[in-house]
């Protein structure tokens, strides 16, 4: 029960975040605006060894919002240049964060050629 | 440098007061479901209309309400002299490609949600200055090819801002004639473009408001009309909350119209169909005045109305550069 | 009357027009949003744990499991655009469907759908970009500047 319960826990507490800087601040901010943010802030705060203890508190609570998903690039990057140095840094991300960018890519593109916007 | 027709600073007098013959207006689902549905002409089952695109939905749309007026005057097509229409999508192509098919000689417009009533002025111009005898003024916006060019895709899920408003799916088109029996346009004012600075495009009442206060002052200076002269003002889509900041900027400004002041955003749906602060698009203001307002004229209810279609005039592009949102207005005065 | 002095008037015009607009302007209902955030993003990511924990269950090592349940994850979130239901979570839930890895597949699918009209190549093809584009952009570029950062410092 408790990891399913700090993932929730977690998980809501991002959101939450996100949420707030949504309501409280005066421009207007757009889910691109949330999305860049988010990803951008987990890549930051995985570079500096902050992330890792909230993924192992939240579990998916904490890979599965978008800066998770910075968190698993950054983590790419670092890992990939121990073994392969300057190639490393450059390829790392990428290749760590592969299997939800291409899913994203060609799931999206299945589902927009088989469904129709509704409205 | 004075002129026959010219009032003021910015108005015209129709010394030949033009007659508005025949109006139509056609509607989607959400409009038809409001509380004017029995005064509009027809209201569309769903909002492709037959059609495969949004695109080609909008253009059916604009075509067939244009049409529609001209059926109701007993008249065709060719007896039409002219089109003046106009709509929100870029290079206003609903319009272009409704006049291809229509084969009415045509002249594009473009004064985003104030179309209505730059149409109409304009189409007043061209029989009070005898040029020529019958013109259609149009407009017409849709709700899905708006959302697509200047906000969302459909199926994103967006929080929307309760300021924000939902473009109206609807058309309006008026057969302006020297002779005839009607109402009458009897004089307008051309709008200048007002910026007050706001930036937030989930807030357009708040852009435009100051302009409709503006073209309406200048309006009663120009044609030294008292701020009682008429039945109704109705401004096109400032919504709720434009609408509350119009009425403070009235009190300010110490014109506060009497009897009646309202907005087409406002009146055009109901509470409970969830539009937040309300309608807004070229069609909002075009069908409420191409339906339920000349319904009212022609029925006595009201005998002197203005109509001030207002309308917010940026592009997604000079959002992203940071610029503000310059809005405008024009005022038609029509009367039995 | 000149010019600076008509600037300001102008300034003063437009900083009292915007007072203005802040007294009428309505606020978004701010504890309603925080639950629905809360609630509903806490949902999501108790789905993708009860997925990963079954998928560990089967087998696959935590990397793994966790690749395979984002994959799952941003699969349904594909499906739930494609069937009209993800933007109605949305209208309601806010940061709460946008923050997790399903609301960036939303905004993909969404997109590539809504220009389908436009052609397979570049309605479809181009416009599933053109949220993802910058959200990738500045996550690869952030990761590769932290590992360039640790490159340099090593060496």
């Amino acid at each position: 029960m408790g990891p399913l319960l700090n993932a929730f826990l977690v998980g809501g507490t991002l959101c939450l975040i996100g949420q707030l800087v949504m309501n409280l601040t005066k421009a207007d901010i757009t889910p691109g605006h949330i999305l860049v943010g988010y990803i951008t802030t987990g890549a930051v705060l995985s570079g500096l060894g902050l992330y890792q203890p909230i993924v192992e508190i939240g579990g998916a609570g904490a890979t599965i919002p978008l800066s998770g998903f910075g968190h698993l690039l950054t983590q790419g990057s670092l890992k990939a240049v121990e073994e392969s140095g300057l190639l490393g840094a450059i390829s790392g991300g990428v290749e760590a964060a592969a299997a939800g960018i291409a899913a994203a890519i060609v799931f999206g593109y299945v589902a927009a050629v088989l469904f129709n916007p509704k409205g | 440098m004075g002129t026959n027709k010219k009032r003021g600073m910015q108005s015209i007098a129709f010394t030949n007061p033009p007659v508005i013959t025949s109006w139509a207006s056609i509607v989607g689902p959400k409009e038809g479901e409001g509380p004017w549905q029995k005064d509009f002409d027809w209201v569309l089952d769903d909002y492709l209309y037959g059609e495969d695109t949004w695109e080609r939905a909008e253009t059916k749309l604009l075509r067939e309400t244009v049409k529609l007026a001209i059926n109701k005057a007993s008249l065709e097509t060719k007896d039409v002299e002219v089109l003046l229409a106009g709509d929100l999508l870029n290079q206003t192509i609903t319009s272009n490609y409704a006049a291809r098919e229509l084969q009415i000689p045509f002249l594009g417009v473009y004064g985003a949600c104030s179309t209505m009533a730059e149409s109409l002025l304009l189409s007043a111009m061209l029989v009070d200055g005898d040029f020529y005898a019958r013109v259609i003024g149009a407009a017409c916006s849709h709700h899905y090819t708006a959302e697509r060019q200047f906000r969302f895709p459909v199926e994103q899920g967006v929080q929307s801002a309760p300021t924000s408003q939902w473009t109206a799916t609807a058309a309006g088109a008026v057969i302006v004639e020297k002779l005839g029996i009607g109402s009458y346009i009897t004089c307008a004012t051309v709008g200048k473009v007002i910026d007050m600075g706001q930036a937030n495009m989930a807030d357009m009442g708040t852009a435009m408001a100051p302009a409709a206060v503006h073209t309406i002052k200048q309006h009663f200076a120009d044609m030294d009309r008292p701020t009682d002269y008429y039945d109704l003002i109705v401004t096109g889509d400032l919504a709720s909350y434009g609408r509350d900041i119009a009425e403070q900027l009235f009190i300010k400004e110490g014109i506060v119209p009497k009897p009646n002041y309202s907005d087409c955003g406002v009146l055009l749906y109901d509470e409970s169909q969830k539009v937040n602060a309300g309608g807004s698009g070229c069609g909002c203001s075009a069908a409420m005045l191409c339906g339920p307002l000349l319904k009212m004229m022609a029925d006595g209810q009201i005998n002197k109305l203005l109509f001030v279609a207002t309308g917010a005039l940026m592009s997604p592009t000079t959002i992203f550069q940071g610029e503000t949102i310059p809005g405008i207005a024009h005022a038609i005065a029509i009367e039995n | 009357m000149n010019n600076t002095t008509e600037d300001k008037l102008k300034e003063i015009a437009i900083e009292e027009y915007d007072n203005l607009v802040e007294q009428v302007s309505p606020k978004r209902p701010l504890v309603k949003d925080c639950i629905w955030a809360f609630v509903v993003g806490g949902l999501i990511c108790l789905l993708a744990q009860i997925i990963q924990n079954y998928l560990v269950l089967r087998g696959l090592t935590t990397v793994d499991a966790g690749s395979a349940t984002a994959v799952i994850m941003i699969f349904l979130a594909a499906l739930a655009t494609g069937l009209g239901i993800y933007d109605e979570l949305g209208k309601r839930a806010g940061a709460g469907s946008i923050v997790p890895i399903t609301g960036f597949a939303n905004a993909i699918v969404a997109s590539a759908m809504e220009f389908k009209r436009e052609g397979y190549i570049f309605g479809v093809g181009a416009r599933i970009f053109s949220v993802a584009g910058p959200t990738l952009v500045f996550g690869f570029a952030v990761s590769m500047l932290i590992g360039l950062i640790k490159f340099f410092i090593a060496s």
